[in-house]
């Protein structure tokens, strides 16, 4: 039963951490808060969904093209809410996702309305059995494709040419293009990336946990709690903390099931809801406690 | 007499309302040093700011290689040839010394050859060369500039108040591997408020007062001038 | 009386003022034009949104912070009155009372972990709170009413008095708006109002100076919160009506588009802003359905084209069109702003064997060493040696990881940075920290701010002119001439040359009443005669009683400036001494200096 429980909570875990994920390159290479990532998972799960009634293909198939699809989109996104306002205080470019979310966020619902929708699966609805457990071949999907995508991730930006430029323009945009490098590219670029995991996350989590205009807010701030948790600007963390998250989610909840006789003293603690508010407080916590995030280090500059 | 390689001519350019350029000229040939001096505020990191492409001008031209490049983007001026070592350095805090190198390189081999050229003209680095750049002192990191700049293996090397923050000591020890930079062929634009050791080791000099230049010469000539002296002294 | 007549009459003639006057007129002439009910109902939801916003230009305007609670500070003060009057039957002097003070409460129970983050991630947060707070109100059913919320909210009674629909309440809205803006204005000038200002523009230099950033924003947030939570009543009681719905982020996303659309820190672009932005459903009708899709646009292209709103637009073509005479510079008012220590006795600075490492790196080993009042005190040492981190811990920038620092017999070395520099230490920083945007007077004047009892609620009490910060500049005035730039008063910060800016920011620190002055390298960018000039009047303050400690690089300024010195290397401190000593010992020479033979081979 426990194991179960963690099992789902891995796979929540790895979508989570892909949307972390790419949270955090969009805030390292352009310092800028992506307020509207949510609302590209939410706009992936659409895609997914518009594609997936087009083509009739498992999920795993669409994955390629929908992570094509919104990697064009965080293209464009960032022609429209980041070049523009490059040159001006990070909050304006806050603004300007918040912005684009609104316009995301109004469009699914002026198209698809609000009512839950669920997108194609990666594989198939099935299951596998495993030494007692039933895993659904779907969260394994997910596992799988996660880590794939995670450390496809890792390499680019630690060990290759191009993840070096990538880093070198989070870091200092002018002097990046002193010694040659085309700044804009990589930053349309890291939008895209950014955008491709966030949209791969939403094709994942749409079939488990159906899709709907106003996903978006939520996830932004899990994103957010993950990267708090695991320190700002750390791509390990961001994982570790979106791991956290979904262990949490998902154990919460269920923890009547494995000690019967909380159900009977506080039935109402342990609900979704209930968990969800918890979380929000721990953030709060967190931040009162720990500003740095739980695993963060403030990084000392030779002044 | 070299052929010019960089040719600046009647460079006007503003912050805001202040002009800070009032009609700049200049020329650089290839393989020469030369040294740019004057006070702070004179239009030093001005120039070299619209020379990287950093600052537009309000006119004027600037010419490299014989192309027109007033215009032309930051990074293109890093293709054709230019390397640019910043006042205040502006190395890359994240990455390591050796990744600072790379990072600038354009070979094939991702600059790893190159990279050991360097090391050899800088040994300080090499013992440091998996530090990350916030663990560097101010001279390590002037080093690294210098060195990232030169992994573009460029025509002409910009170099903006290198001594800025240095001891003495240290200054004398960068700026003495200036000239050996030029004497290997690679032009030397050097803006300096260190008057003496950026004569000492370039061939010429000019002097910058509050946005004109009021004397181009011999850097030896110049040690003893008077104009020099007026550059400094005497309130604006 | 004819000089009051005068005077409101100049006032009126400034500027942009015309245009305010004309925009207020049309404002009270447009409810008689108003033909149907529905029309006065959105006049009144108009009115609730423009409180809603001028609310929210503390928080975000004013002091900079990006907030997303506003929206549900409001959905709270409409519940609180939902609540109260539907299931207690208590009357608008309870409901409007506690639908002010109960965001209030809330803003004071998550300021605490939240306020003190970084703008885009205290937006995150706040964030969070909101969507907490709509769980709780859908889940809550015996409270609330749950999704359906609750109905048959009750038109507002004061005291007996019924403000029901039409009129009633459209007037009582619109009277709060006023009054808001009365507060408003009130609130963000003179000494205060500039403190505002350095507080967002430059947060750093504002601890310097001795002004409690984190006390200014936190006074912001609850004021915002309370704007929201009239807000929110007066809509209840206007719609009569509330559910989840006034917790919903689409409240949030008019607030902030009214807010950026308006103008941020300008009264009448909360009031400009709100007129537009309500009205645009209504305009484009056939955009029912997309109306919030137009929020997004207008918001997206508000920031990037205007981003101080239309009213800020207008302000900048104004200033271009119509300039205004800037104000007379004051006369310069005395005051000694050279403090000498209170025992004469002993040293002024004590430091005691501080320790500070960065993760492996020892910037300061066991360093000691003392200053005495009045005295000249140089610092030198090579790049990396420890100066400037020596100097952070001193302003408590940094926590010494052990070791002491004492100011005048009191350890201040766990105090925090804007606490020591309230106790009489000043700095100037090696990049120039002023206000680009303020003129040189007033950068110098805010540095008096807590000379002045500049409280919230002083600068509300305060009359026309905020007499606090009449004495400010007068006072600024004073250094300045006292600096020999008292002629650059006028002029914008920004705009003036490195070497003025540095000498600015010596005044600045000096408007502190400093008894120990930390200088950063001042001479670099200023010319020979400049530093010479620079080196006279530092030896006059000491003179006064003026304790100066001076980090420098520049020799042929620092030694004949400087009493005793000390030289650091590598975090250790390897000499102490007379300049002259400084100079002849092997030590520094070696390590700093350079011998003379050290040219090229």
């Amino acid at each position: 039963m426990l194991l179960q429980i963690l099992a789902n909570a891995l796979a929540l875990g790895a979508a989570y951490a892909l949307l972390a994920l790419g949270f955090v390159l969009i805030l390292n290479a352009t310092g800028a808060v992506n307020f509207a990532h949510g609302d590209m998972v939410m706009a992936g799960g659409y895609v997914a969904i518009a594609m997936g009634s087009v083509l009739q293909l498992p999920g795993a198939l669409l994955l390629p093209l929908v992570v094509a699809v919104m990697a064009l989109l965080g293209f464009v996104f960032s022609w429209f809410a980041y070049f523009p306002l490059k040159n001006r205080p990070p909050v304006s470019v806050f603004i300007s996702t918040i912005a684009l979310g609104i316009i995301f966020q109004n469009s699914a619902n002026a198209i698809y309305g609000a009512a839950p929708r669920k997108g194609p699966p990666l594989l198939s609805e099935g299951n596998f059995g495993m030494g007692g457990i039933t895993i659904g071949a779907q969260a394994l999907g997910i596992v799988v494709v996660a880590i794939v995508l995670i450390v496809a991730q890792h390499l680019l930006l630690n060990r290759s040419g191009i993840g070096r430029k990538l880093r070198a323009t989070a870091q200092d945009r002018e002097m990046a293009e002193a010694v040659g490098i085309r700044v804009n590219r990589m930053i349309a670029l890291t939008f895209a990336l950014g955008s491709a995991l966030a949209g791969a996350a939403g094709l994942m989590l749409s079939n488990t946990f159906f899709i709907t205009p106003t996903d978006g807010t939520n996830y932004v701030i899990k994103a957010y709690i993950a990267v708090t948790i695991g320190g700002w600007g750390s791509l390990s963390g961001a994982v570790c903390g979106a791991l956290i998250i979904a262990l949490f989610e998902v154990l919460f909840p269920s923890l009547p099931l494995l000690i019967p006789p909380l159900k009977i003293i506080a039935p109402w603690l342990f609900t979704q809801t209930a968990s969800t508010i918890l979380l929000y407080v721990g953030l709060l916590a967190i931040m009162f406690f720990r500003p740095q995030g739980l695993f963060g280090e403030t990084v000392q500059r030779r002044v | 007499m070299s052929a010019a390689l960089l040719e600046i001519d009647d460079v006007v350019a503003r912050y805001g309302q202040i002009e800070a350029l009032r009609g700049v000229s200049l020329m650089v040939g290839e393989g020469e040093a030369v040294a740019l001096v004057g006070a702070n505020g004179a239009g030093k990191s001005t120039l070299m700011k619209c020379l990287m492409g950093l600052l537009a001008p309000a006119s004027g031209s600037v010419r490299f290689a014989g192309k027109d490049i007033t215009r032309k983007a930051t990074f293109t001026r890093a293709e054709l040839g230019i390397g640019y070592s910043p006042e205040g350095r502006h190395i890359f805090q994240g990455l390591t010394v050796h990744e600072n190198l790379l990072v600038a390189s354009r070979d094939r081999d991702g600059g790893r050859g190159h990279a050991e050229d360097i090391y050899a003209i800088f040994p300080p680095l090499r013992e440091k060369t998996a530090a990350r750049g916030w663990e560097l002192s101010g001279g390590q990191q002037q080093m690294l500039s210098i060195g990232r700049a030169l992994m573009l293996r460029p025509r002409l090397l910009l170099l903006d108040e290198p001594s800025l923050g240095l001891s003495p000591l240290l200054m004398t020890e960068v700026l003495n591997r200036v000239q050996d930079i030029a004497a290997r062929g690679t032009a030397v634009l050097l803006a300096e408020q260190n008057v003496h050791k950026a004569l000492s080791v370039s061939h010429r000099a000019y002097v910058i007062k509050l946005g004109r230049i009021i004397k181009a010469s011999a850097s030896s000539e110049l040690l003893a001038d008077a104009d020099l002296t007026s550059a400094f002294l005497g309130a604006y | 009386m004819n000089a009051v007549v005068r005077s409101v009459m100049g006032w009126s003639r400034s500027g942009i003022r015309p245009l305010f006057i004309l925009g207020i007129i049309l404002l009270a002439l447009w409810p008689t034009l108003m033909t149907s009910a529905y029309q006065m109902r959105i006049f009144t939801i108009v009115g609730i949104y423009a409180l809603l916003s001028l609310g929210y230009q503390f928080i975000f305007g004013h002091a900079g912070a990006l907030s997303l609670t506003q929206g549900t500070f409001f959905g709270v003060g409409a519940y609180v009155t939902g609540i109260l009057s539907v299931r207690y039957g208590l009357g608008g002097e309870f409901t409007v009372l506690l639908s002010i003070a109960l965001p209030l409460a809330l803003a004071a129970l998550i300021a605490a972990p939240v306020l003190r983050l970084e703008s885009h991630y205290f937006a995150l947060a706040t964030l969070g709170v909101g969507q907490v707070m709509l769980l709780v109100a859908i889940s809550w059913q015996d409270l609330t009413g749950g999704a359906n919320g609750l109905s048959g909210i009750p038109g507002l009674t004061l005291f007996g008095l019924e403000f029901g629909k039409g009129y009633g309440i459209m007037a009582v809205v619109w009277v709060c708006v006023a009054m808001g803006a009365f507060v408003s204005w009130r609130i963000t000038r003179g000494l205060y109002g500039a403190a505002l200002v350095i507080s967002r523009e430059n947060r750093i230099a504002a601890l310097s100076i001795g002004i409690d950033t984190a006390q200014l924003r936190y006074a912001m947030f609850l004021l915002s919160a309370m704007f929201a939570g009239l807000a929110g009543a007066l809509y209840a009681h206007t719609i009569r009506v509330v559910s989840p719905e006034a917790l919903e982020f689409a409240i949030m996303v008019a607030c902030l588009t009214i807010t950026v659309v308006g103008g941020r820190t300008h009264i009448a672009g909360a009031i400009l802003g709100a007129i537009l932005i309500v009205n645009l459903p209504e305009w484009f009708r056939a955009m029912e359905k997309y109306y919030l899709i137009a929020y997004g646009i207008a918001l997206l292209a508000m920031i990037v084209a205007a981003p101080y709103g239309l009213i800020g637009l207008l302000e900048q073509w104004r200033a271009k069109l119509l300039p205004e005479k800037p104000p007379a510079m004051p006369p310069a008012e005395p005051f000694i702003f050279v403090r000498a220590a209170r025992s004469a006795a002993g040293p002024l600075l004590e430091i005691r064997d501080v320790h500070k490492h960065f993760g492996g790196l020892k910037a300061l080993n066991g360093i000691s060493l003392t200053v005495a009042p009045g005295q000249i005190f140089g610092l030198i040492g090579p790049n990396g040696s420890g100066k400037t981190t020596m100097l952070n811990v001193i302003t408590g920038i940094y926590r010494a990881d052990s070791g002491s620092v004492y100011l005048d017999g009191t350890d201040i070395h766990n105090k925090r940075s804007f606490v020591i520099a309230q106790s009489g230490i000043a700095r100037t920083f090696q990049n120039i920290n002023l206000v680009e945007e303020m003129s040189v007077l007033d950068n110098v004047a805010v540095a008096r701010y807590r000379f002045d009892n500049a409280g919230l609620v002083q600068t509300f009490a305060a009359g026309r002119i905020d007499p606090a910060w009449k004495r400010a500049r007068s006072n600024a005035m004073y250094v300045l001439e006292g600096l020999g730039v008292a002629t650059v008063a006028q002029s914008a910060a920004g705009s003036l040359a490195y070497g003025l800016k540095r000498k600015v920011e010596i005044a600045r620190a000096l408007a502190l009443e400093p008894r120990l002055l930390l200088l950063d390298e001042p001479a670099a960018g200023l010319n020979e005669g400049e530093q010479l000039d620079l080196a006279d009047r530092l030896r006059a303050f000491a003179r006064g009683g003026l304790a100066i400690l001076v980090i420098e690089h520049n020799m042929p300024f620092l030694m004949p400036l400087a009493e005793r010195m000390a030289c650091l290397d590598y975090g250790d401190l390897i000499a102490e001494g007379t300049p002259a000593e400084i100079r002849a010992n092997p030590l520094v020479i070696e390590a700093y200096l350079g011998t003379p033979e050290e040219k090229r081979a």
